[in-house]
């Protein structure tokens, strides 16, 4: 059976999520002092309006794509496709990540202040929920790999 | 003179994670967090008048007298740092500085002299943080050390913020101060992150929560400054601009600030006229630093819009037989470790 979701909507996301993921860290002040801006090509990540707005564009994309599928398998696939434990575990963080990213966007918006410790609290949860859909999407290719492989070798 | 009374941040990591926590209460209820009642409850704008500045430095000294709790007392040896190109900023052996910004002068005298429209001028300018109303500092730094308060004070917590000096590089003034060896960063690690405290301007919180004005407005003998309600403050600096034939500045750069000057003579000349540079605040015009940013956290709100109506439309187009490409020849297979179905009809999507 093949999946509903086409190669070009996964490549999409994998683009989407590696220009987060990227000027996401960016925000933390490392660009310079690791000397990663030395590295040719990469001088723009010390730049922390640009990599601030591409995250913002970033995550408009991610927006538009997640409801996009999102619509799609509850008018279409729901019916023929159950998600696995990967991809309940994967929506969720999805939905964490969007959740906290809205509310940091809110609070920066003119004339909106939030107090430092919820501030660092949505940060942080922020972060922490990437970390751990990067480290998820890392399991499950690993195991995807070691799957293709049994099956390589399995006897006739 | 008070007596100055060393305040080294001392926030365990029991307390860190503690702050954590009770910030999803702020959250839930983001009114606790500003406790301060009265004249803190609003936003203020201090309005200062050029006019009457002579530059005597009674506002450096009592800002300097007021905030001495607050000043850094770094532990020495200085931790050493990765990658050893990194340099440490120390501004404790160099206390004694006034005439620009260091974490232990927030705020200084800048001076400008020349001829405008014939007539020479000697314009003193009490120079600080502006307080902007959507400030770069606060909306950018990666840890939320930096926040604006309701009453329009942009303050860094000491006890929060790792001295990254992202702060300083987005300010369009370049206002925040580093000094190394104090801070969280040095129970963290020190070596790896981190490299002190930011220190500015906190417009005296602690004096307003208590109802009392900053003080450098309270200390000024020829009655420069004044703070109110920027409704209020706002209508006042256009009143005194009318009736000197000036300008005002800080009432639109940066998209806006609390800390507005009136002028006899233009701000460009003063800029052109005065001596910038690190700790030494410019009078350019700045434009508003987070537009890009608003604009396109309002486009944010129709990109689900976008996507469900595209979701919608594609199937629309599939029922009326149209285009199928996505389940055609451009469709991976499915993956060996694809979990078990719900029924031998289905299929899974992980």
């Amino acid at each position: 059976m093949s999946l509903p979701v086409s190669r070009r909507m996964s490549w999409a996301y994998v683009l989407v999520l590696s220009l987060l993921a990227v000027t996401g860290a960016m925000q933390m002040p490392i660009a310079s002092r690791y000397r990663i801006v030395a590295v040719p090509g990469l001088a723009w990540l010390g730049d922390f309006w640009l990599t601030h707005r591409l995250h913002y564009l970033g995550a408009i994309a991610l927006l538009a794509l997640c409801s996009y599928l999102t619509t799609r398998w509850l008018l279409e696939w729901r019916r023929s496709y159950a998600l696995t434990a990967f991809g309940l575990v994967r929506a969720g963080l999805l939905a964490g990540i969007i959740a906290t990213g809205a509310v940091r966007v809110l609070k920066n918006l003119p004339n909106v202040s939030f107090a430092p410790a919820p501030t660092m609290l949505v940060d942080w949860t922020h972060l922490g929920l990437a970390v751990l859909l990067g480290l998820l999407a890392l399991v499950r290719l690993v195991l995807a790999r070691l799957a293709v492989k049994a099956s390589s070798f399995r006897p006739r | 003179m008070k007596k100055h009374t060393p305040c080294t941040p001392n926030l365990s990591r029991r307390r860190f994670l503690a702050s954590l926590g009770l910030g999803g209460l702020g959250l839930v209820l983001p009114s606790a967090s500003h406790a301060a009642k009265s004249l803190a409850d609003e936003e203020l704008v201090t309005l200062h008048d050029l006019t009457k500045c002579v530059g005597c430095g009674a506002c450096v000294d009592a800002c300097r007298e007021a905030n001495a709790h607050k000043f850094p007392e770094p532990v020495r040896p200085f931790p050493p740092m990765f990658p050893a190109s990194v340099k440490v900023e120390d501004w404790s052996t160099k206390r004694q500085i006034i005439d620009r910004l260091t974490p232990y002068n927030w705020l200084y005298i800048q001076s400008a002299h020349g001829q405008f429209q014939g007539q020479r001028f000697d314009i003193h300018i009490p120079r600080r943080c502006m307080h902007c109303q959507n400030p770069p500092c606060a909306n950018l730094c990666p840890w939320g050390a930096a926040a604006r308060e309701k009453n329009g004070v942009v303050r860094i917590d000491p006890e929060i913020c790792l001295g990254g000096a992202k702060c300083k590089t987005v300010c369009p003034w370049a206002i925040p101060m580093r000094q190394t060896g104090v801070g969280l960063y040095l129970k963290l690690m020190p070596r790896y992150g981190g490299n002190g405290v930011m220190y500015k301007c906190d417009r005296c919180y602690d004096r307003l929560a208590k109802g009392q004005k900053p003080a450098c407005v309270e200390a000024c003998p020829y009655g420069v400054q004044e703070i109110g309600p920027r409704s209020d403050i706002v209508a006042k600096a256009h009143a005194l601009a009318r009736n000197i034939d000036g300008y005002i500045y800080g009432e639109t750069e940066n998209g806006g600030t609390n800390s507005l000057y009136v002028s006899p003579v233009p701000f460009d000349i003063l800029d052109a006229a005065v001596t910038a540079g690190p700790g030494k605040p410019d009078l350019a015009k700045a434009p508003d630093k987070m537009a890009d940013e608003t604009r396109m956290a309002y486009a944010a709100l129709f990109a689900p819009v976008a996507g469900i109506i595209a979701g919608a439309l594609r199937l629309g187009s599939r029922l009326s037989g149209g285009d199928d490409a996505d389940e055609t020849d451009d469709t991976p297979k499915r993956p060996p470790d694809a979990g078990t179905p719900d029924d031998e009809h289905k299929g899974t999507w992980s």
